[in-house]
């Protein structure tokens, strides 16, 4: 009975944010208004029905990006094009749908000069120049964008003078930008997936090799079979160029790896970002930042580059949460079917465990796992895990396996003690329909607390997942203008501390698979409505530490200030 | 009669042994006997054994030397069972008459039938030794055959074929023999100059070729199968040998038709969701391994099968109910201990001390399987036992050297002890072995444990 005076008051003092959630109900139910909404491209990936290359599986990711800084984040859904001579150029583009306010969009590609086209895999987002417009990089499997934000509602294409282009034949896909040397700029990685080269007229045809076949179903063949690409990283001089560091950098002492989905996070606490790559069917790559502009892989020391007995994986997205709160970034990772996810809890060792069993995230095997995204869906101060799923090509289906072309979406709600639960249908998420979907992004389109999530799908218009009514907790955005470091505030964590508790998260372009999230940060509060205090930890090592702050609301907090103000 | 799997042709009718001839021999029976001996065999023909028996036991009052007369009565008792009483009559036949092949096979063939295999395979040689009958010499190969004796059959077979060369359950049994033998570039010789495409002819074509590591195994199994559906052996055969060349969807559908004649099969069955399993077609899969353990609840192999698919599919509960249930069993499988293992690993941390009891067990049982050792050094590992991990994965690598796993987890340990180069070399070691996922893993396992169980 001793106990029992102290652990009263931890439950007084934490309010709801630690009791448990296992019997309550979910409160977000999510509906898809993309047609409604507007946006109403159509994803092409090559063939829809007959792919002969793993390149017309892959499909695409989605950016959000509030390009015309008017508050609202905009969407930029990244295209494939068609195998052979196109027949319609003008769909063969990717889009950038302009945020209206008011749960619309407007299809501005044109207008914003963004109609180039090919096969468009990923994209990031970042303040490149600091000019305080974001700017777009866009992977291809051929030449990358980097679309300059002319700060007038136009970008211009400054790939090849700035030095990121790379060259034809390249298969680049996911992307960052990160300040790995904390200069204030922000840099940028561009994994690579398989090295194709510019003809691939070379590469076997379904069904004629090992691996070339699922389930004795012949389908595209690799990435196995076929060499691996390598990633690079350029540093940003500051003057509008870049340097490829990817040798001196030490990127290239790992190889052999297919590339896919990037996760910048700064694992060990040391306050220097880190990246991580899920790798298809090879070991998934962490490169740890050595502070002095070098990394080395710690993938296989840390345990991240595997599952727990050493299996490689067929990682494809990727996105970091702190789900149990103990101030150290864990990584939640999409995988193929027949396999489970990795929902690798951070040891604060250096080391992670997979706990995906533990958490009750194993069980659906026959889902193939593309875009993920972690966000507080219910804003009540625990993240919860959203993925997005579908098979590589429509013929799997002659296999009649459990494992389907289309399939639905997963949401998982944190139950706060380690486990999650599936609440897939709660949130309304099987009525949304199955597709094969790739990228997602997540974010807070509509300024009132609500985590919407795009989804680009494969062949098909996107969904636009809307949580129809505002989840009954409170919340807080924030977005970070560095002056110091690099305008977006990329790698600044963020504490917030709010009930007893502290929640962390940090500011990242990229992530999920070949995407970007919005890049303000949000934390739900639950029932408490104001924040207690907000530490920010900022790249150039500089820390804000601002206390009393109301909820519900997206603030903007500068760096140095000592203050915040309401954003527009 | 059966030789391992493989069906053999039979000689018909016990009569055929009486026939077999006492001609020649110094003591051939009267006519008399005779002619008491033709005027039974109606009787045993139509069934009616107690008439028959009433009526050869006069007989041989009258003809108490009378060989052939004892040999009928103890065909007689042979017919009801009544094993001691028929060796007892063979023995007197024997007595009297120490070559009479006839009642030397039939000895043979209750021996071989009580277990007395060498006693057995001495009567069926001397029986072979005293005669050049076609379909003597046949019945006593197939009686060496069933007494292990395969090299003796051969001798026997070839001796009946040179008999009747254009024989042709003669060169199928001979084949046969040789196939057993290890021979298996004779048999296929003999095999070919047999000419006949029946569906036990395809089948041990198969057999044969799958023995010399040919492809073309799987096209003569398929063929018998489709020529004889109802066979069942044949059909799991072609099914198994479809799923190793990775043609499931041809394992299923040689499987469909056998199953409508044996929706219950659990022979089928365990087969069906092995293909199943490696379509992705984990619910049918395990309908298939359900329905076949539902029939016999004592078959490890379909347990295996069920609390493997469940595990797979991550319904762990499940798969410990299923798995623990066939662990009552103190002679069960390892391969289930082994399971129970993994099962419990994967259910919980607060369940790693079962775990570990069960990864015990599966070692006490098989001492040979790497995967036991793997996993009972992840135990030990998460105990911080280092050492002892260490030598559980070192176990698993020297017992199955195309293992990678182990080595991962070797360099895992020495990275956390800081010996940098172990760490490097065994991640070397790790990578050069290959990056297999997991579904490859558990499909390798599939291959290495429940497919031969499947058998």
């Amino acid at each position: 009975m001793r106990n029992a005076v102290p652990l009263l008051s931890l439950v007084l003092l934490t309010g709801f944010l630690c009791a448990t959630v296992s019997q309550q109900k979910w409160p977000v139910r999510f509906a898809d208004t993309a047609a409604k909404a507007g946006l109403a491209s159509a994803n092409i990936s090559g063939s829809m029905t007959n792919k002969k290359y793993i390149l017309e599986m892959n499909g695409s990711g989605v950016a959000f990006i509030d390009y015309n800084r008017d508050g609202y984040v905009d969407i930029f859904l990244v295209n494939g094009t068609q195998l052979g001579p196109p027949s319609d150029t003008s769909q063969l583009i990717s889009h950038l749908y302009r945020n209206n306010g008011d749960g619309t969009f407007s299809d501005v590609t044109h207008e914003a000069g963004l109609i180039g086209s090919g096969w468009g895999q990923g994209a990031c987002v970042a303040d490149v120049d600091n000019d305080g417009y974001d700017d777009l990089f866009v992977t291809y499997y051929g030449k990358n964008r980097l679309y300059h934000n002319n700060r007038n509602g136009t970008f211009t294409d400054i790939a090849g003078r700035a030095g990121v282009a790379g060259t034809d034949g390249r298969w680049n896909s996911g992307c960052a930008f990160i300040d790995y040397d904390r200069d204030g700029k922000v840099d940028l990685f561009v994994a690579n997936y398989v090295d194709l080269g510019t003809n691939f007229s070379h590469v076997a045809k379904p069904g004629s090799g090992e691996y070339c076949q699922y389930k004795g179903i012949p389908i595209a063949c690799g990435p196995r079979g076929l060499p691996a690409a390598v990633n690079y990283l350029y540093h940003n001089n500051g003057d509008g160029t870049f340097t490829d560091v990817s040798v001196s950098s030490g990127l290239r002492a790992t190889e052999g790896h297919y590339a896919l989905g990037v996760l910048t996070l700064d694992y060990d606490n040391d306050g220097w970002p880190d990246i991580y790559v899920a790798c298809d069917s090879a070991a998934s790559i962490l490169y740890h930042n050595k502070r002095d502009g070098t990394f080395d892989d710690a993938g296989v020391a840390s345990g991240l580059a595997y599952n727990e007995d050493g299996e490689a994986q067929a990682g494809m997205g990727v996105a970091a949460l702190d789900y149990d709160h103990d101030g150290f970034l864990d990584v939640v990772k999409s995988n193929f079917s027949d396999d489970s996810p990795n929902l690798y809890h951070n040891n604060r060792d250096g080391m992670f465990s997979d706990r995906v069993f533990q958490a009750g995230m194993g069980r659906l095997r026959n889902l193939l796992g593309w875009g993920v995204v972690a966000a507080d869906f219910d804003n009540d101060g625990w993240t919860d895990i959203l993925m997005v799923n579908g098979h590589l090509t429509p013929e799997i289906d002659a296999a009649k396996s459990d494992s389907t072309y289309r399939q639905r979406k997963l949401l998982y709600r944190n139950l706060r003690d380690g486990r999650f639960e599936d609440v897939t249908v709660a949130a309304g998420l099987d009525a949304t329909g199955l597709h094969s979907s790739r990228g997602a992004a997540a974010g807070d389109l509509s300024n009132d607390g609500r985590i919407s999530v795009v989804v680009n799908e494969l062949h098909e218009r996107p969904s636009l997942l809307v949580p129809e009514m505002p989840p009954p907790n409170h919340w807080i955005g924030i977005q970070l203008v560095g002056t110091k470091s690099n305008r977006d505030g990329i790698g600044a964590r963020v504490e917030v501390e709010v009930g007893g508790l502290r929640q962390i998260d940090e500011v990242r372009s990229g992530g999920s698979y070949l995407s970007q999230s919005d890049l303000r940060l949000h934390f739900g509060l639950g029932a408490i409505a104001r924040v207690s205090r907000i530490t920010i930890r900022w790249p150039s090592g500089a820390i804000d530490r601002l206390s009393g702050i109301p909820a519900d609301r997206h603030v903007v907090i500068e760096e140095g200030a000592q203050s915040w103000r309401n954003r527009k | 009669m059966c030789i391992g799997n493989v069906r053999v042709r039979p000689l018909t009718g016990i009569l055929v042994t009486l026939a077999i001839a006492v001609n020649g021999s110094a003591q051939a029976p009267s006519t008399e006997e005779q002619q008491d001996l033709f005027s039974v065999l109606p009787l045993i023909e139509r069934g009616e054994l107690s008439r028959a028996e009433e009526q050869l036991v006069a007989d041989i009052e009258r003809h108490p030397r009378s060989a052939i007369l004892h040999n009928a009565l103890g065909i007689v008792f042979r017919k009801q069972n009544r094993l001691d009483r028929a060796a007892d009559s063979f023995r007197k036949a024997l007595e009297i008459l120490p070559s009479f092949t006839a009642a030397q096979l039939q000895l043979a063939a209750i021996d071989q039938q009580q277990g007395m295999k060498q006693d057995a395979a001495r009567l069926f040689r001397a029986a072979a030794d005293s005669t050049a009958n076609f379909e003597a010499l046949v019945a006593a190969g197939l009686g060496l055959a069933d007494c292990e004796d395969y090299a003796g059959a051969t001798r026997v077979l070839e001796r009946a074929r040179a008999v009747r060369p254009d024989s042709q359950s003669a060169a199928y049994n001979l084949a046969l023999a040789q196939y057993k033998t290890g021979d298996l570039a004779a048999a296929m010789t003999t095999l070919d100059s047999n000419g006949v495409a029946e569906p036990d002819v395809l089948y041990l074509r198969g057999k044969i070729l799958n023995g010399l590591g040919k492809p073309e195994a799987a096209s003569q199994f398929a063929a018998a199968c489709r020529g004889q559906p109802g066979n069942e052996s044949f059909c799991a055969d072609a099914a198994l040998a479809a799923i190793r060349r990775q043609e499931f969807l041809e394992a299923v559908a040689l499987l469909e038709p056998a199953l409508a004649r044996s929706p219950a099969s659990v022979v089928l069955l365990p087969v069906l969701g092995l293909a199943q399993f490696r379509l992705g077609r984990y619910r049918e899969a395990i309908r298939s391994y359900a329905g076949a353990l539902e029939k016999d609840r004592t078959l490890d192999a379909s347990r295996e099968g069920l609390g493997f698919l469940y595990y797979v599919t991550g319904d762990l509960e499940k798969a410990r109910a299923v798995v623990e249930q066939g662990l009552i069993n103190p002679k069960a499988d390892f391969y289930l201990a082994y399971l129970d293992a993994i099962v419990l690993y994967r259910l919980s941390p607060q369940l790693r001390a079962k775990a570990a009891a069960a990864v015990e067990r599966a070692i006490q049982s098989n001492t040979r399987f790497a995967p036991s050792y793997f996993q009972r050094g992840k135990i030990r590992m998460q105990q911080n036992d280092s050492a002892g991990a260490l030598a559980d994965f070192e176990r698993a690598a020297e017992l199955d050297p195309k293992y990678p796993l182990p080595h991962y987890k070797m360099a895992q340990i020495y990275a956390r002890q800081g010996r940098i180069r172990d760490a490097e070399a065994a991640r070397r070691k790790f990578s050069a072995l290959g990056n297999l996922r997991e579904e490859e893993i558990l499909a390798r396992q599939t291959l290495e444990v429940l497919m031969p169980a499947a058998r």
